[in-house]
């Protein structure tokens, strides 16, 4: 489980970055993060991960910081490690022996359709197979907590799809809690269970709201009248007065 | 084609700029004294033959020394500084000493040191090559992408760590940097160096400068320029040969 407490992030005096923001989320739940862009969605990922510290506030987390994978909108892959020891890269850091390392990253790589980059380089990839491999590499430890920072806005409609649809199915399996920012709204609404969106400058909670579509997911779940309903309730949020 | 063409083309300016000066200098448009024809120089280079190619070992080794201590040293400064950001301020001013001091002033004091010969060469260049390698491999360290920064911090990496799989495997392009630069100052301090000490080409230009012998000094001139290149060739080939294993050789032109 995650409680944000009164969780704030002021960057200078002048602006006020994010907050303050009161927030539970439950333990295997897949939340998305919608706010134009400065209202801190990312910062709201970067608090919870530790990576930033916050003004005011508190963050509680019932899983170690150890448990926690990190997806960044850019891949951000070794350019000079394979796709193998890209997606190794977790457990040889914590000492796991190479060979174990490379055996456990075997179910990733097929789950993730790899098999055949195991050898490549990044150069080599496209930016799917890229956002693949960081995925892999985001899994490989079966973490808790995953924060998933605009994964695919970087990628066609239809791969954003297909991994999106790829990612959900191993959500399904492994049940991590799932933190997603996406500027996408449908995207975000259909794979998520709960909306969360952010006001501009500072960010704020303006609606959290539970998404009832079920585990399961499909494309035809997009057209379905209470999918649309939400996607432009949060549009109507985003575009603001 | 390409290839031949790249060895060709360069070719072309130094042919026409010999022919024109040999003809300009034969018939005294430009006095022998102040430029010597293409011509005598490739006399002297035959003729001096041994002499010279003794002297350009010496400068080799030398430079060669200098450039060795300057590559490892300067690496190992530069993962020192770039362990933290207190060490680095602390320390990084002195580091910027090396590439401020005026190399011809310091060498008499490198000779009161060493004395004269080959221990002055090298210090002379080492003391010339080390802060390239030193600023280039500090700023490949320190301009490593941050998403990589924060996922090392994520997957709990200590410090060491962070540096060693990711710092240095980061700055490698711009360490390679730093090397070439190095090779062409290490073979410019060590003729600096024998200027002051004796030996090597730098000596053999100080003594024909001294002589009026302007044939040799061009002689002598032109083989340091070759041992600059040949330097930077190698380190350009070690350049290549690393980046390739790693997968991340670039091979636009730069």
């Amino acid at each position: 489980m995650i409680e944000l407490k009164n969780l704030k992030k002021v960057f200078t005096k002048t602006s006020a970055g994010l907050g303050p923001i009161n927030l539970k989320i439950k333990a295997g739940e897949w939340m998305t993060i919608l706010g134009p862009s400065g209202s801190g969605k990312s910062t709201l990922l970067r608090l919870i991960s530790g990576l930033e510290i916050q003004t005011e506030g508190e963050v509680v987390l019932s899983s170690p910081k150890n448990e926690i994978s990190f997806v960044f909108q850019d891949a951000a892959l070794l350019p000079w490690k394979s796709v193998l020891d890209n997606i190794t890269l977790p457990l040889t850091l914590r000492g796991v022996p190479k060979l174990e390392a490379q055996s456990r990253a075997q179910p990733w790589i097929e789950k993730l359709k790899l098999s055949r980059f195991v050898s490549a380089h990044p150069h080599q990839l496209s930016g799917g197979l890229k956002m693949r491999v960081s995925i892999a590499r985001a899994l490989i430890t079966e973490p808790k907590l995953l924060l998933l920072d605009e994964p695919f806005s970087a990628l066609d409609e239809p791969i954003r799809i297909e991994l999106g649809l790829e990612l959900r199915e191993l959500w399904k399996n492994l049940n991590p809690t799932v933190l997603l920012v996406t500027h996408s709204i449908t995207e975000g609404i259909w794979l998520g269970d709960r909306v969360l969106v952010l006001s501009g400058q500072p960010g704020l909670s303006v609606l959290d709201q539970r998404i009832e579509l079920g585990k399961d997911r499909s494309m035809a779940q997009r057209a379905h009248p209470e999918f649309l309903g939400l996607v432009n309730q949060c549009y109507e949020l985003l575009r603001g007065p | 084609m390409t290839k031949a063409r790249s060895v060709l083309f360069p070719m072309i300016p130094l042919v026409v700029i010999s022919v024109g000066f040999e003809f300009l200098i034969r018939r005294n448009f430009i006095p022998s004294f102040l430029v010597p024809a293409p011509s005598q120089v490739w006399d002297v280079l035959v003729t001096d033959s041994a002499m010279l190619k003794e002297a350009f070992v010496q400068t080799a080794t030398a430079a060669a020394a200098g450039l060795s201590a300057s590559m490892i040293l300067g690496l190992m400064f530069a993962l020192f500084l770039s362990f933290s950001n207190w060490i680095r301020q602390m320390f990084y001013p002195y580091a910027v000493f090396f590439q401020t001091v005026p190399l011809i002033a310091i060498a008499p004091i490198l000779v009161i040191w060493l004395g004269y010969g080959m221990p002055t060469v090298i210090a002379s260049a080492f003391i010339v090559s080390i802060f390239p390698v030193i600023a280039n491999s500090v700023l490949g360290m320190q301009s490593t992408d941050r998403n990589l920064v924060d996922l090392f911090r994520l997957m709990d990496a200590s410090p060491l760590q962070t540096l060693f799989r990711l710092r240095l495997p980061h700055a490698m392009p711009a360490i390679l940097g730093g090397f070439k630069i190095a090779a062409g100052l290490a073979v410019i301090g060590a003729i600096v160096g024998e200027f002051i000490s004796g030996g090597g080409l730098g000596g053999v230009i100080d003594v024909a400068r001294n002589q009026q012998r302007i044939d040799r000094v061009f002689a002598a001139v032109l083989l340091a320029s070759l041992l600059g290149i040949l330097f930077f060739s190698l380190i350009s080939i070690l350049n290549r040969i690393i980046l390739t294993s790693r997968g991340t050789y670039d091979s636009t032109p730069t």
